[in-house]
């Protein structure tokens, strides 16, 4: 309860002093920031929460614990209502819920921004703290990123409703925070009201299963992140020079990739072996290791960020390399080594799925045209290799 | 009792070998013109010096190699007709042509390494040769007892060439012969006489020119071989003696008594000799027999139980060096093969003069071997390629490889 409470306190107000943040983040909306597809979800949960209210639904079915949510967050506001002030609530909800509903839509007219500078609102009796800010006048919502992306489902849920609750209007007059209003008769009675409002439609959200509904959603990987960690296995081709080249490689890769937005930085570090017999006592055999680093670019080629198509995406990567080889010629009297390095430009795509909780799963091509070869033993092998791997990665 | 017995066994197998029977027996070096046909060349000149170059037939890939023994390098390769057979060569110092046998095929790789297949027909399988590389003489008996004389040019091409049978005098068939060191053709026949045939005019003439003289001998001869420094003088051995023969006086200058006794081993690399076992009470004892300054001598080799594979005479070098091995039940006594045996040999050179023993060395195992009195060469069983040339006086080794490379 208390938490609830100091939760509820650090809601957003009303904006009636200019206090936009300093800095806030672009909204792009589909899923290009961190914060993105825990916002959609949430509206979409509004909107499915206030589906079936209406104007014929009966006030005494609103803002109360509903059967079997006693225990449920939320419920201790609810609980603690007078009957004036469930009335009140009721009352808001049935008038304003096709509002609410609309501005929570896509093309609600509501502009979102993130910030990661904390939010400071001034009401009459001073400034307060706040997760969220609403300009009904620009029809603006600011949300602190970091502190919406870290809280729980009906947390972001409670924020939401009340900031667009703020959003709505009667007679031409927006709620506001700091002024009594109906059964809420405190100073603080617009915010009373706005929470039990965003209350109500958290344990309408549990009543109708919309939490299970958005689970998957949010729990798939996203691929906004900064961060990528992958390892891979695979196989690599090279061309074949003479009957002393090896084709043929398996081999891991394992990298580390940091996305400034579309285009990252990459550094990547690959080994293979290969060996091939000829007639019945000969063998060769090749390990190639390679250091690269260089730029990659994310392209998402669908929109929409709630889907796994969605999160799916194209990383093109372009490298500069250095292989180092070690080649081996043996037979049952011989027993020829020889090593050789080469620096080459690289070039790769990978196609990048999600999985869960960060899990990504990748296909990766890669085209390594490095040429070099082996003076001594006068053999050219390994060279102008295309590699094919499978990897896994994890973002963060 | 025993000693008799061995006798009898010997004098058997010459007769069956007489007769043309299985020539995988005991006397594959007897009853034959020359050397049994042996997949290298020697590597000591006819003047004692070491050969500059070696040519085999590598068993791995199946093609000639030619080395060059001074600096140890690979020089070249030939690929072969009917590479699954044996191939045998026969090759000179002192020129650059390459003699290839096998029992389906005869040809002659030239100085440029163009091959000239079939410059002569063989009826037959080839046996044995007899050759003559600084005065391009080539000599070839077949199974069917044809003898094929070639008289080669510098660049290896054929001059002119004539195959004679085994019938030279009268009723009298060839037994064995030789080349003499001046190119003359010495023949043993069946009648105990000898037959010297000038080979060229024989060619020329397409018809045996020769003289017969006797040999004085008692009983047929089955192994004829050139005198070290002498055109005039034979080793020729029977199933009594080894006989030490002058074709000028037409007498025995010497002989060596073989009762008792079975032949272990013929040798004509690089001075002809005969090696006998004995079994008595003590063990196994073998002699070898040669012929020195008109006398024939021997040497003894008491207790010796392991098989003697291969014996190199070098009487100019006061050397006798012989590999010992343990060989397998197929194995063919008499016959100077270095490789019959791949495993555990061992190469052991002694002073002629006082038998005092000079050298000890344990060989490669499964490589293909030559001896000469200073190096032995050897070729291992490379896919790649693998060869080395060992000092047979001192620790030097040297090593060349990767030459087969090209050829996978």
């Amino acid at each position: 309860m208390k938490r609830l409470r100091r939760f509820l306190i650090a809601l957003g107000a009303l904006g009636l002093a200019p206090a936009a943040p300093v800095f806030a983040s672009s909204f792009v909306g589909n899923g290009g920031n961190t914060g993105d597809v825990e916002l959609r979800v949430t509206l979409n949960q509004i909107r499915d929460a206030l589906a079936d209210v209406t104007a014929e639904t009966p006030e005494e079915d609103l803002c109360i614990c509903l059967s079997g949510l006693d225990a449920h967050a939320a419920c201790d506001v609810l609980q603690a209502l007078t009957p004036d002030q469930q009335k009140t609530c009721s009352g808001f909800l049935k008038k304003r819920a096709k509002q609410i509903q609309s501005l929570a839509s896509p093309d609600g007219a509501v502009r979102y921004t993130w910030t990661n500078e904390s939010i400071q609102v001034t009401e009459k009796n001073g400034p307060r703290a706040a997760d969220a800010v609403a300009l009904p006048a620009q029809n603006l919502v600011t949300i602190n990123q970091s502190r919406f992306v870290t809280m729980a489902n009906h947390e972001r849920l409670l924020l939401l409703t009340h900031e667009l609750g703020h959003l709505t209007k009667e007679d031409g007059k927006h709620p506001v925070d700091d002024e009594p209003v109906g059964g809420f008769t405190s100073a603080e009675g617009g915010r009373e009201l706005l929470n039990a409002v965003a209350a109500s439609v958290v344990q309408m959200s549990y009543a109708r299963g919309i939490y299970e509904k958005y689970e998957g959603t949010l729990t798939l990987s996203q691929g906004v992140k900064q961060n990528w960690i992958f390892l891979a296995s695979g196989s690599t081709k090279a061309d074949e020079h003479d009957a002393f080249s090896v084709t043929k490689f398996q081999g891991s890769k394992f990298g580390y990739r940091h996305q400034f937005g579309a285009i990252g930085a990459i550094v990547q570090y690959r080994s293979a072996e290969g060996s091939e017999n000829i007639r019945s006592t000969v063998h060769l055999k090749e390990t190639l290791k390679a250091w690269g680093a260089g730029v990659a670019y994310r392209y998402f080629p669908s929109d929409d960020p709630l889907t796994f198509w969605g999160q799916s995406h194209l990383v093109g990567t372009f490298m500069v390399e250095q292989l180092n080889t070690d080649y081996s010629l043996k037979d049952d009297f011989n027993d020829e080594r020889e090593t050789a390095v080469s620096t080459s430009w690289t070039a790769g795509l990978s196609y990048f799925m999600p999985l869960k909780r960060n899990f990504w799963i990748y296909l990766q091509y890669e085209y390594l045209p490095h040429k070099y070869s082996y003076e001594t033993l006068a053999v050219e092998s390994g060279n102008t290799q295309s590699s094919y791997a499978v990897g896994v990665a994890y973002a963060f | 009792m025993l000693s008799k017995f061995n006798v009898l066994i010997a004098a058997a197998s010459l007769s069956l070998c007489a007769c043309g029977q299985d020539a995988k027996f005991a006397n594959q070096d007897a009853d034959i013109i020359g050397v049994p046909l042996e997949a290298t060349t020697q590597l000591s000149r006819q003047d004692g010096a070491d050969q500059s170059r070696i040519s085999i037939f590598d068993e791995t890939t199946r093609r000639i190699h030619q080395f060059d023994l001074s600096s140890f390098a690979f020089q070249r390769s030939f690929a072969v007709q009917y590479a699954d057979q044996k191939h045998y060569l026969l090759y000179g110092d002192t020129s650059d042509y390459v003699v290839d046998l096998s029992k389906k095929h005869f040809s002659i790789f030239d100085s440029n390494g163009s091959e000239n297949k079939r410059p002569v027909k063989l009826i037959g399988e080839p046996l044995s040769a007899a050759f003559r590389p600084d005065q391009n003489l080539l000599v070839v008996y077949d199974d069917v007892f044809n003898v094929g004389m070639i008289k080669l040019r510098e660049d290896g091409s054929v001059e002119k060439s004539w195959t004679g049978g085994s019938l030279i005098s009268g009723e009298a068939s060839i037994r064995c012969g030789d080349l003499l060191t001046d190119g003359r053709l010495v023949l043993a026949l069946s009648d105990r006489n000898l037959a010297i045939v000038d080979v060229t005019g024989s060619i020329d003439q397409k018809q045996w020119v020769k003289t017969i003289i006797p040999s004085n001998l008692a009983k047929q001869i089955s192994w004829i071989a050139p005198v070290p420094d002498s055109n005039d003088q034979i080793l020729a051995l029977t199933v009594d003696e080894i006989a030490l023969i002058s074709l000028s006086t037409q007498t025995v200058l010497d002989s060596y008594p073989v009762s008792g006794m079975t032949v272990e081993k013929y040798s004509k690399a690089k001075d002809a000799h005969v090696i006998l076992r004995s079994v008595t009470d003590g063990g196994i004892t073998m002699k070898m027999v040669y012929a020195e300054a008109s006398h024939v001598k021997s040497r003894a080799l008491p207790k010796q139980e392991r098989s003697l594979i291969h014996s190199f005479l070098d009487i100019s070098r006061d050397e006798w060096t012989y590999v010992e091995a343990s060989v397998a039940s197929n194995y063919l006594i008499g016959y100077n093969d270095l490789d019959q045996a791949r495993v555990q040999r061992k190469m052991k050179k002694y002073r002629l003069s006082d038998m005092a023993g000079l050298e000890n060395k344990d060989l490669p195992d499964r490589a293909q071997l030559h001896l000469s009195s200073s190096y032995i060469f050897a070729l291992f069983p490379s896919e790649l390629g693998y060869a080395a040339r060992y000092s047979t006086e001192s620790d030097d080794v040297k090593i060349v490889k990767l030459f087969n490379r090209k050829y996978l």
